[in-house]
């Protein structure tokens, strides 16, 4: 049997799940507005989508209209919407919410992670993709999964001059050539994969006339991931990220690009992939949503510290008791120093501290929506 | 006019002299700190023989370095030949008497796993901690003369493995790490599993402290009952029932960990932060009635004696030795090891009680493990570490080759279900890309805070030949011989070579 044969290819039995990820809590309620609901419009005045404005999807909802790209998916039966679900936990963390969703639970591992487990060893080197810096937690514990930036990273080359490593590539394939069994035909998926790799011409515009917008990152990524799939390449999952939802005050300026960014990628992606659509699944998803009278405490929380190492995303610090212990100890040391100020030492990483004891006001009690409404658009085939 | 008297004039000096002094030593020690910092200044001189095997094939001790280490570094064959592989295999038995100076140097900015009370640990980020966990646990084997050890001690984090991802095992591994895993490595198999048993990291990873019969209707959770005997002593086909299960889970009621607020579980005990995760048995939680295990009747009323009364059973047990054997024999044999080692090392377990030793002097005797030379496939972690010790690397052990690890699948501490990376190597055929590319970036230098002074150790080795027989633990063969003749990357391809990934 070829090598090219072993190598499962995404146009037969295997399938490819793409998971994107709208960080920073897109609001399910733009997105996908209940505008014939009075409460929607009673306590969102300012934010809420006007009916005339929306692309109908039915009686009761319709899509921001800078989600129009994604109308047709709709028409046609292949987009799906899930309102309304998430977790349960209410602490509005970003953070926390994220993990979760990424764990599918107070669990070890990512969901996508232990998911590729089960199916045992991975066939393919590029078995579960991420385009990002490092690898989400999703695909925590996942075999075989690799965070990159652009295709290049996977061919064998060195990094530094960016030049193909042909000499060792040829020796290497000459050792691998004299093994036998198994470790034998490991290398030759891997050098079928690597050959397909280098065919893949990154410059090539799309198929069917798909338009990736060239100034989106996130356009981009898909396009690269649309690539893979297309390379036979045996991607079993790709992850990508849409961050940058945690708008509080600008909710308008801030997302609105984003909508049409999300909308305009995904649907290039579903034109470009075309028929190989009915083998891949597309998930976006989100950690929680704004509140239904999200307009009266458009700040749910106070503002993050630091950002985050990982993907950018923001997240807290907990109060440091050994901190807050040496601070007294100090300030016990300095007697000239007011009362009352031992509650706030003077150090800069405890400023959130305070502002989140201010925060903690009675707010007016309001009728509750699910507290953690996230939203899924699953493009099925 | 010269008020300044020859007394002053000495004090001053002098006491410029000791401010210089200091100055200097804390320059000294800030440098110091730096070189620890990053990584550099973190290789074993290369001193005496650095002669490799002249052999054409992996003889015996080429053979015992491959198995029991993390794969050897210049002149390792040269000192193990010399003193024979068996008083070799006595100062591994021995990890205690072996000085380690350089490995603690590597590691002794983690002082993180050395906190005491645990409870110290929730001060932290709660992502804090699980990277200092994996970089010690590469920093070790990296470093360490305590090879077999280390091997161990991996063999032993993937038996009762832990993910730190779950809950409040991100504080609660380290402890794990250091009271179960180090404290019982070569130690005894049924210490280790009441260890891990009491471990706060266990009692969350598999609900342990959720394991508790408050009132008559409460059902015990079963979760850490079926682990401990599916995957820590008897093995799945191990001849118990699902009656067994549910009793062990019933003796083991009670044992929780104190934490932050009532969770329902640690009732009334609200505990200040230097209790926090300490380990607890509430009575008031315990089902005390009698109970049935594999055959074996338990009174009613023993309390907290159940559990050490239900390890007795599950560790004797005949399954375990044998469960216990088959892993050990993947690990250090093959893939499919011979039935008659598996049975003879049981033997050995069951006869020692569970000595650890006494199981692996048995083992390594056996003529299927002199015979299964070059028949296991290195994990990933295994590859990585290996090859950082052949080329004698420097390495900080952080994100630079995390990613790497990370695109292999085997980052030290990720493995989200309990049973552990799998041992055998069809799961990790599919890295070899992975393995190829690291190679290259490693011989080149282009993982960040790793480094390897290439040029002077090929210079000390005396050459690309003598590279190749270091790397390979015997002199390479005419293919490779012949493909090391071509222009090209040598250190990376023999780093990458079929044999590289073996051992």
């Amino acid at each position: 049997m070829s090598a090219s044969a072993n190598l499962s290819p995404n146009r037969d039995d295997r399938r490819a799940l793409v998971v994107v990820f709208l960080r920073g809590a897109a609001d399910g309620l733009t997105l996908v507005a209940p505008v014939a609901d009075d409460n929607y419009h009673k306590f969102r005045p300012r934010l809420a989508v006007k009916k005339s404005d929306a692309v109908p999807l039915d009686d009761t909802f319709g899509l921001h209209p800078n989600l129009r790209a994604l109308q047709s998916a709709w028409q046609e039966g292949d987009l799906a919407i899930i309102h309304g679900a998430g977790g349960e936990s209410d602490t509005r963390s970003h953070f926390e919410a994220q993990d979760l969703m990424e764990h599918g639970g107070p669990t070890a591992g990512g969901w996508l992670g232990r998911f590729l487990r089960t199916r045992g060893p991975a066939p393919s080197p590029l078995a579960a993709v991420a385009l990002a810096p490092t690898l989400p937690e999703s695909l925590s514990g996942a075999p075989s999964a690799a965070a990159f930036e652009s295709l290049r990273e996977f061919a064998i080359t060195d990094t530094r001059k960016g030049a193909h490593q042909e000499d060792f590539t040829r020796e290497l394939q000459r050792l691998y050539a004299l093994e036998e069994g198994a470790l034998h035909d490991a290398a030759s998926h891997t050098f079928e994969a690597l050959r397909r790799i280098e065919a893949i011409d990154t410059k090539a515009s799309p198929a069917n006339g798909a338009v990736y917008e060239e100034k989106y990152p996130f356009a981009q990524g898909l396009r690269q991931i649309a690539q893979l799939i297309k390379a036979d390449v045996g991607l079993d999952a790709a992850s990508i990220d849409l961050g940058g939802w945690d708008s509080h005050f600008t909710q308008q300026t801030l997302i609105e690009p984003l909508m049409l960014q999300l909308a305009t990628g995904l649907a290039a992606f579903r034109r470009d992939l075309g028929p190989r659509m009915a083998t891949t699944t597309v998930v976006v998803m989100t950690e929680f949503g704004r509140r239904v009278a999200g307009e009266q405490r458009l700040r749910h929380r106070p503002r993050a510290r630091r950002r985050d190492v990982r993907h950018g995303r923001r997240r807290e610090r907990p109060a440091r008791p050994r901190r807050l212990a040496r601070a007294k100890a100090r300030n016990a040391r300095r007697p000239w120093r007011p009362a009352g100020l031992e509650q706030l030492p003077r150090h800069p990483r405890t400023r959130a501290h305070a502002t989140r004891r201010r925060c903690a006001k009675p707010r007016p009690s309001l009728p509750e929506f699910p507290a953690a409404a996230a939203t899924a658009l699953f493009v099925t085939p | 006019m010269n008020t300044t008297s020859r007394r002053e004039f000495l004090i001053t000096g002098a006491s410029a002299l000791a401010l210089s002094g200091a100055i200097f030593k804390s320059v000294q020690g800030w440098l110091g700190d730096f070189q620890q910092y990053t990584g550099r200044e973190l290789h074993r001189p290369l001193d005496g023989s650095l002669t490799p095997s002249a052999s054409a094939q992996i003889d015996p001790v080429a053979h015992a370095l491959n198995r029991w280490t993390f794969g050897p570094g210049p002149g390792d064959y040269a000192r193990v030949a010399a003193m024979g592989a068996d008083a070799f295999l006595e100062e591994q038995f021995a990890p205690e008497k072996i000085d380690d100076g350089l490995c603690d140097r590597a590691i002794a900015r983690f002082s993180e796993c050395w906190w005491e009370p645990l409870g110290e640990a929730y001060e932290e980020d709660a992502e804090y901690l699980p990277p200092v966990l994996r970089r010690v646990a590469i920093l070790r084997p990296v470093y360490s003369r305590r090879q077999l050890f280390e091997v161990m001690c991996e063999f032993w984090s993937d038996h009762f493995n832990i993910d730190p991802g779950k809950g409040d095992c991100r504080y609660t591994k380290i402890a794990d790490d250091r009271d179960v895993i180090r404290a019982h490595a070569l130690g005894n198999f049924r210490e280790m599993v009441r260890a891990s048993a009491l471990s706060p990291a266990m009692l969350w990873y598999l609900d342990g402290r959720a394991n508790v019969k408050r009132t008559p209707s409460e059902k015990p959770n079963e979760n850490y009952a079926r682990e401990l005997m599916e995957l820590h002593t008897l093995g799945v086909h191990g001849g118990y029932t699902q009656h067994d299960v549910m009793e062990v889970a019933r003796c083991l009621t009670g044992w929780t960990i104190l934490a932050k607020k009532d969770d329902g579980f640690s009732g009334k005990l609200l505990s200040p932060l230097k209790d926090r995760a300490k380990v607890v048995f509430r009575k008031d939680a315990h089902d005390n009635a009698a109970k049935q295990v594999l055959g074996q009747s338990i009174p009613a009323g023993l309390g907290e004696g159940d559990l050490d009364r239900v390890i007795e059973i599950v560790a004797s047990h005949p399954s375990t030795a044998r469960f216990i054997a088959t892993k050990l024999c993947v690990r250090f044999i093959s893939d499919e090891p011979p039935p008659a080692a598996i049975d003879a090392v049981a033997l050995a377990f069951a006869d020692s009680k569970g000595d650890i030793k006494a199981t692996l002097r048995t083992l390594f005797a056996r003529p299927e493990f002199h015979s299964s030379t070059g028949m296991k496939f290195k994990r990933p972690f295994h590859f990585v570490v290996s090859a950082l010790r052949a080329t004698n690397a420097e390495t900080d052990a952080d994100r630079g080759l995390f990613s790497y690890l990370e695109k292999m699948g085997q980052v030290p501490f990720r493995y989200p279900t309990p049973d552990g990376y799998p041992a055998r190597a069809q799961h990790w055929h599919a890295t070899l890309l992975w393995r190829w590319k690291f190679a290259l970036a490693l011989a080149n230098n282009r993982i960040k805070g790793t480094h390897i002074a290439r040029k002077e150790i090929i210079a000390q080795l005396g050459g690309d030949h003598a590279l190749a027989a270091t790397l390979l633990n015997r002199q390479p063969n005419t293919e490779e011989s012949d493909a090391l003749g071509k222009p090209g990357d040598n250190l990376a391809l023999l780093l990458a070579s079929p044999t590289f990934q073996r051992c």
